[in-house]
């Protein structure tokens, strides 16, 4: 029992990448990357005290939502030419199975070098993979964000295993809103000038 | 007041305050350029450390401060770094005054600052990674502009900037794992290998190096000069204080052999690059990156001369960086074609800002005459008694540079018909341009001036040959 509950935050946070990487539309995007965090936060509980794990799930909500807040109310729902078509739904849902399996035989090659629980491996590989995957696709700023924040939640879990200094995790923090904030101004210097 | 308070608490919050103004443009200019300039004197004419007399007073500046349970240390031997830092600041924030960068540009710079100099100054060095991402993050909004949708290259920078900081603190854990574990060795090779994937990202070392031109054309060109100059010389000072705190990465052949080739790559492929680029800003880019790679190649030579080189070159780099942005941004704000074809002539309505950019190319390509030509020489030599072929490639790279300046020199002095001469830099432009190439001259015909000064923060890292 024990270990199905370990593997459900993995699974879930598998999942989240898939929906951030076909890349619906805006409200999709947001609700992944909040339901990222959760599962962030219930894998780095595993390794941390409550409190500080619970400052992965309010940074990330916070990013979340100072995203969020740079999208125009018309463009929220919206699946135009810079969302997935179809066919290209298709084709990154084939990638993503692809990167599961990759990250799933890589997890054995991590644990040789970091002592890290295997649950959190896979999720943290896998998040890095798909992030990365994320930004080598794209040019758009919103997607470079996304991306970034993806690999850093990918990072945080496993680095949360090996480092457990409450100076660095709220550095970290930092860099997640600063992210966020980074990804938000941008996003408003664009929309500034579309209209 | 210890040396960390002055140097990186004040200035971090002066830079939040001028942040309120910086929309009064000269205001805020006169303040962060006036703060850094006496920071910068403040930082050559004081000891840290020991007492010295202030009129009738005696004062003691104390190098360290605590601050949240790690310690924040600016020894007397940084106090030059410190100042060029500042200085270079105080340069570039004049020069913000006439560059026409956007209203961040001031603020965040200071900021930026204030935080590399915390980066090399913290205890453990874990935290250097996050305080450099950090002060990239600041550095993005002074890096758009808002007539251009062409943001690519300084999205690439944010993202392998941003990618390095995993790696850097897997290999802090990893060092600091080595030393307790049982598989010491093999820890240590596999934290030297996330190291150098950390550095090559923040030095944009090869394959990771082409954020570097497509910085130069994306953002604005001043501010990319800033960031050319402070960001690939910030990483350097961390590295050089992980090869003296870990003698081995000095001594060890795999590594040593990886950075020279890295270095020599940096040198040989942008060096080679150069002679087809048709675009001035790519070039601007790929001139800091042969400088870059000079610099990693000292590193890897690893002798007393080489890393005597590499602190004499601290100073030429800044002010050959600042002469080139400062005249390439120049002809951008009278909406010049920053491509070679469209410049020819350009010297017979630009003579001022073509002068200091020939002046601040020529150093940077390393020609006889000019600062960096010494340095080069000095590296190559130290290079090429132990591995001759390095050096060989290293010199036809060079030549590539060499090739260019030809090249430019023919552009911007073939005389089209009917051209008559003209000034079309304004005073203060050619003022600041003036002066820099003229201080750019200087150093390179009286070299011992400004090298005493850097050769004794030399003296910080001991272990170093």
């Amino acid at each position: 029992m024990d270990q199905i509950l370990q593997l459900i935050p993995a699974i879930m946070a598998a999942l989240v990448t898939l929906i951030l990487f076909l890349n619906l539309n805006w409200r999709w995007n947001i609700i992944a990357l909040s339901l990222q965090y959760v599962a962030v936060f219930w894998l780095v509980l595993s390794v941390w005290p409550t409190g500080l794990a619970a400052v992965k799930l309010v940074t990330g909500w916070m990013a979340g939502a100072v995203l969020a807040s740079s999208i125009p109310d018309e463009k929220i729902s919206e699946s135009n030419l810079f969302f997935s078509s179809k066919e290209e739904i298709r084709f990154r849902f084939v990638i993503w199975i692809i990167m599961v399996v990759i990250a799933w035989a890589l997890v054995p090659n991590v644990a040789d070098w970091l002592p890290i629980a295997k649950n959190l491996t896979f999720a943290g590989v896998l998040l890095i993979a798909m992030g990365m995957l994320q930004l080598s696709m794209t040019t758009q700023a919103y997607r470079i964000i996304f991306g970034l924040l993806t690999v850093f939640s990918g990072f945080e879990i496993m680095y949360a295993s090996l480092e457990k200094s409450v100076l660095v995790a709220g550095l970290l923090a930092l860099v997640t809103m600063g992210l966020a904030f980074i990804g938000a101004y941008i996003m408003n210097l664009q929309n500034g000038s579309d209209q | 007041m210890s040396a960390p308070i002055i140097w990186i608490v004040t200035p971090f919050l002066m830079s939040l305050f001028a942040f309120f103004f910086r929309k009064q443009r000269l205001l805020a200019v006169l303040f962060t350029g006036g703060i850094c300039t006496f920071l910068a004197i403040l930082a050559l004419t004081v000891r840290i450390d020991s007492i010295f007399p202030m009129g009738p007073l005696k004062i003691e500046i104390p190098s360290e401060l605590i601050l949240f349970g790690r310690s924040l240390i600016i020894n007397d031997g940084d106090r030059y770094l410190v100042a060029l830092l500042y200085a270079m600041g105080a340069i570039w924030f004049f020069g913000s005054r006439i560059a026409g960068v956007n209203e961040y540009f001031v603020p965040n710079s200071m900021a930026i600052i204030s935080l590399l100099i915390a980066a090399i100054s913290v205890q453990p060095f874990l935290f250097d990674a996050l305080i450099v991402e950090m002060a990239v993050l600041i550095s993005i909004p002074t890096l758009l502009q808002k007539e251009s949708n062409d943001n690519v290259g300084i999205f690439r920078f944010l993202v392998i900037q941003t990618l390095a900081v995993p790696f850097i603190l897997l290999a802090g854990w990893g060092f600091e794992q080595a030393a307790v574990s049982a598989n010491a060795q093999q820890l240590y090779y596999f934290s030297a290998i996330l190291l150098g994937f950390g550095f090559s990202m923040w030095l944009a070392v090869f394959p990771f190096y082409t954020w570097v031109p497509l910085l130069a054309e994306s953002g604005h060109p001043f501010v990319a000069g800033f960031i050319f100059a402070i960001i690939p010389a910030t990483a350097q000072i961390i590295l050089v204080d992980f090869f003296n705190n870990y003698s081995w990465l000095r001594t060890e052949p795999v590594i040593t052999g990886v950075t020279q080739t890295a270095g020599i790559l940096m040198i040989v492929i942008p060096g080679i690059w150069a002679v087809y680029q048709k675009s001035i800003l790519r070039l601007f880019g790929y001139l800091v990156l042969v400088e870059v790679g000079f610099a990693v190649l000292s590193f890897s030579v690893n002798t007393h001369l080489a890393w005597e080189a590499y602190f004499s070159s601290l100073l030429p780099r800044v002010v050959g960086i600042a002469l080139c942005s400062m005249a390439i941004t120049t002809w951008k704000n009278q909406d010049i074609t920053l491509n070679i074809d469209s410049l020819k002539g350009l010297f017979f309505s630009q003579p001022i800002s073509v002068i200091s950019f020939l002046v601040g190319w020529f150093s940077l390509s390393g020609l006889p005459l000019f600062p960096m030509f010494p340095i080069r020489f000095g590296i190559l030599t130290q290079l090429s008694q132990n591995n001759l072929p390095a050096a060989i490639w290293a010199i036809v790279a060079t030549f590539g540079l060499f090739f260019t300046s030809m090249r430019l020199i023919s552009v911007f002095f073939t005389r089209p018909e009917h051209n008559e001469f003209q000034l079309k830099e304004t005073p203060v432009q050619s003022i600041f341009l003036g002066i820099g190439s003229v201080l750019l001259l200087l150093m390179g015909l009286f070299p011992n001036i400004y090298v005493r000064i850097f050769l004794e923060t030399l003296s910080v890292y001991k272990n170093l040959p």
